[in-house]
C-alpha cells in the first residue's frame, strides 16, 4: 500500500484536480489506480476529506479548502 | 485452576477487569485468519463466553494463517475445530457454535452478547452482519490485505455503519493474505474489543490503518 504524507498547496479545487496536482508534486502518477476513465471512484478505494468518504459528498468532484486533510487507502476486504 | 491461567492478565490490570472479561460474551463472526487470531487472544486474556459462527470446513490453504487448525483438521468444521482447541486452552470457557452463514442467520439464533468481532472475508458478509447489532452491541471492524489492514469500533447511533464507511465495496472473497498482518490485525482488534468491554473504545469514529512493510500505523477520523 505504501503510506507516505504529502503537503500540497491548494485552496477550493476539486479532489480530482488536488491529486493531479500530488501526481505532479511527488512525480509519480497514481490517479489511474483511483478512478475509471469515466471519472467514477473505483471499487477497493477510500478517499475521505476530512474523515468524510468523498462518496457521500460530491464524489471525485468533492471540493478541497485550505487545511483539509485527505486521507487514500485501499481498505483490505479480507478476514 | 482458572485463576491461574490469567494470573499475568490480573497482575496487568486487576481483578476487576479480569471479572468483566469473565462476564462478558462476543460473536466471532467468521473463525478464518482474524476470527481464528481474535479467539485466541480473547480466551487467552479470559473472556467468559464465546459464539463462534462460520460456515465453512478447513482447507489445506487456510494452514498459512488459520491458528486454531493444522494438517489433521482439514475436512472437519472450523467452529467444530475452533471449540475444541479453545476449550483445550480454558476448560471454564463456555462456546456457542453456529455453522451457518450470516445470510442464514437471525437475531433470535443467538443467544446475548456484548460485542462482534468483524473476522469475515467480505463486505457484502459484513453488511449483513451489522444488521444483527442492537443499540447496545459494539463491533469491532477488521479487513485485511496482502501487508496492511485496518479496524475501527462501530455503535449503532453513534457512528455510521460499516456499510456507510465502506460505501459499495465488493472485493472479491480470495485476496492475498500473509500470517504476520492476520496476527497483528487480529491483536489489534482483541485489543479494541478489550477497550470496548472495559469501556474505553479508542476507535469509535475512527480507523486504524496499518501498514507492515514499513510499519506505519496511523488513525484517521471517520465523519458522516
Amino acid at each position: 500500500m505504501g503510506i507516505n504524507e504529502i503537503e500540497v498547496e491548494a485552496a477550493s479545487v476539486s479532489i480530482y484536480e488536488l491529486i493531479l496536482k500530488a501526481e505532479k508534486l511527488i512525480s509519480k502518477k497514481f490517479l489511474d489506480q483511483l478512478i475509471d476513465e469515466k471519472r467514477q471512484i473505483l471499487q477497493g478505494t477510500m478517499i475521505l476529506i476530512n474523515g468524510r468518504n468523498i462518496v457521500h459528498l460530491d464524489k471525485i468532484n468533492s471540493i478541497v479548502q485550505d487545511g483539509d486533510e485527505i486521507c487514500i487507502f485501499p481498505p483490505g476486504g479480507g478476514g | 485452576m482458572t485463576r491461574e491461567i490469567f494470573q499475568r492478565n490480573i497482575q496487568f490490570w486487576g481483578e476487576e477487569k479480569q471479572i468483566i472479561l469473565a462476564d462478558s460474551t462476543i460473536l466471532i463472526a467468521g473463525v478464518g485468519g482474524l476470527g481464528c487470531s481474535v479467539a485466541e487472544i480473547l480466551t487467552r486474556a479470559g473472556i467468559g463466553k464465546l459464539i463462534l459462527m462460520d460456515n465453512d470446513k478447513i482447507e489445506i490453504s487456510n494452514l498459512n494463517r488459520q491458528i486454531l487448525y493444522d494438517q489433521s483438521d482439514i475436512g472437519k468444521t472450523k467452529v467444530e475445530i475452533a471449540e475444541l482447541k479453545l476449550q483445550a486452552i480454558n476448560l471454564e470457557l463456555e462456546i456457542d457454535v453456529f455453522q451457518k452463514d450470516i445470510s442464514n442467520l437471525k437475531n433470535g439464533h443467538l443467544s446475548h452478547f456484548d460485542g462482534v468481532a468483524d473476522c469475515l472475508d467480505n463486505f457484502a458478509a459484513r453488511f449483513e452482519l451489522e444488521k444483527l447489532l442492537q443499540p447496545d452491541h459494539f463491533l469491532v471492524h477488521g479487513g485485511i490485505q496482502n501487508d496492511f489492514g485496518q479496524i475501527t469500533t462501530t455503535k449503532p447511533g453513534k457512528t455510521q455503519t460499516l456499510k456507510e464507511i465502506f460505501p459499495g465495496l465488493h472485493i472479491p472473497v480470495s485476496v492475498p493474505i500473509i500470517p504476520q498482518t492476520v496476527m497483528a490485525i487480529g491483536s489489534l482488534m482483541a485489543q479494541e474489543i478489550i477497550n470496548n468491554l472495559f469501556g474505553k473504545p479508542q476507535l469509535l469514529n475512527k480507523m486504524l490503518i496499518l501498514e507492515l512493510s514499513d510499519f506505519s500505523m496511523f488513525k484517521v477520523e471517520i465523519k458522516k
